[in-house]
């Protein structure tokens, strides 16, 4: 039976264990894996990051938060959550190019009141793969400038054994590899 | 109790350097309003002045605190249980009855609560 796991309410908690299989949609395909390895990422000063002083209704421009690289080999994924310690409103993409937070016509952002209404950040969660770490472009919405736009994460980090499986439906992949739990990356 | 999301900001204090003239004493971050939640003054005047807190848009002044008396040579203020909480929807401004240069200007900051 498939487990689909995106972004639960309450607080955050990892996708599986060790030895547990995971499809991850990575646009077209579901890819798959089996977890070796998990590292919980409590939220402490290494986890925030600074895409430095904005002037007033400027935007940082994208920046790629390197220093949450991960391994190819062995396959490493993140799950993590993530709120403003500033007032900006910041957009969040899956590696340079996938808009995260979008609807057909607009892109929602990570604001200063997004750990009021959503105290667990569930809605703020991402999943990120190898060659996809998170790039930022924040925006200061006010009329001074900021002199820091900071965004802070947790959550885990899992070291994945790469079962060399792709497949486009989840029929396809629950025939093959059941139990396994679905999780979404983006690019849909 | 009011439960929609608000974030507190305080920006610089403002100087009022002239009598009867709007002073922008907080500009409201565009798609948000602002709850006044508190408000500071000192009357550099060697006289007591009129100090009121109101909207501009550009041409007419409208108070949206009652007048408060600000008394020469004297620092006081609205805390958090005594001020109103008027909601801006637009730009906070002041203006006083006498004001002039500094060290006789009249300066206000204001802490609001963002609403957005």
């Amino acid at each position: 039976m498939a487990e689909f796991y995106y972004a639960n309410p309450g607080p955050i908690k990892p996708v599986g264990l060790p030895g547990h299989k995971l499809a991850i949609w990575v646009s077209p395909k579901w890819h798959c894996f089996k977890i070796a390895f998990l590292e919980p990422l409590p939220l402490s000063a290494p986890l925030v990051f600074d895409m430095g002083a904005i002037a007033a209704r400027a935007s940082s421009g994208d920046i790629a938060l390197t220093s949450l690289k991960l391994t190819e080999t062995p396959p490493e994924m993140l799950q993590i959550r993530c709120y403003a310690l500033d007032d900006i409103e910041a957009t969040v993409k899956r590696g340079a190019a996938d808009v995260r937070f979008r609807t057909k016509a607009i892109i929602a952002k990570i604001t200063r009141f997004t750990k009021q209404i959503d105290p667990c950040l569930h809605t703020t969660e991402i999943i990120v793969l190898k060659g996809d770490e998170p790039t930022i472009n924040a925006r200061n919405p006010t009329d001074y400038t900021l002199a820091q736009s900071r965004l802070a994460f947790h959550g885990f980090k899992f070291g994945l054994e790469d079962l060399k499986q792709a497949f486009s439906t989840v029929d396809e992949v629950e025939r093959a590899l059941a139990p396994v739990t679905f999780i979404a990356a983006g690019g849909y | 109790m009011d439960e929609r999301p608000g974030i507190r900001v305080c920006k610089d204090r403002r100087s009022i350097t002239a009598a009867a003239t709007p002073t922008l004493v907080y500009q409201v971050t565009t798609g948000r309003t602002a709850r006044l939640v508190k408000l500071v003054w000192y009357n550099g005047q060697a006289a007591d002045i009129t100090l009121e807190i109101g909207t501009y848009d550009g041409a007419t002044f409208t108070r949206r605190l009652p007048r408060i008396r600000a008394i020469t040579r004297q620092h006081d203020g609205l805390s958090e249980l005594e001020c109103p909480e008027f909601e801006f929807e637009s730009d906070i401004y002041a203006q006083a009855s006498a004001a002039a240069d500094a060290p006789n200007d009249v300066e206000v900051i204001a802490v609001v609560t963002e609403i957005g």
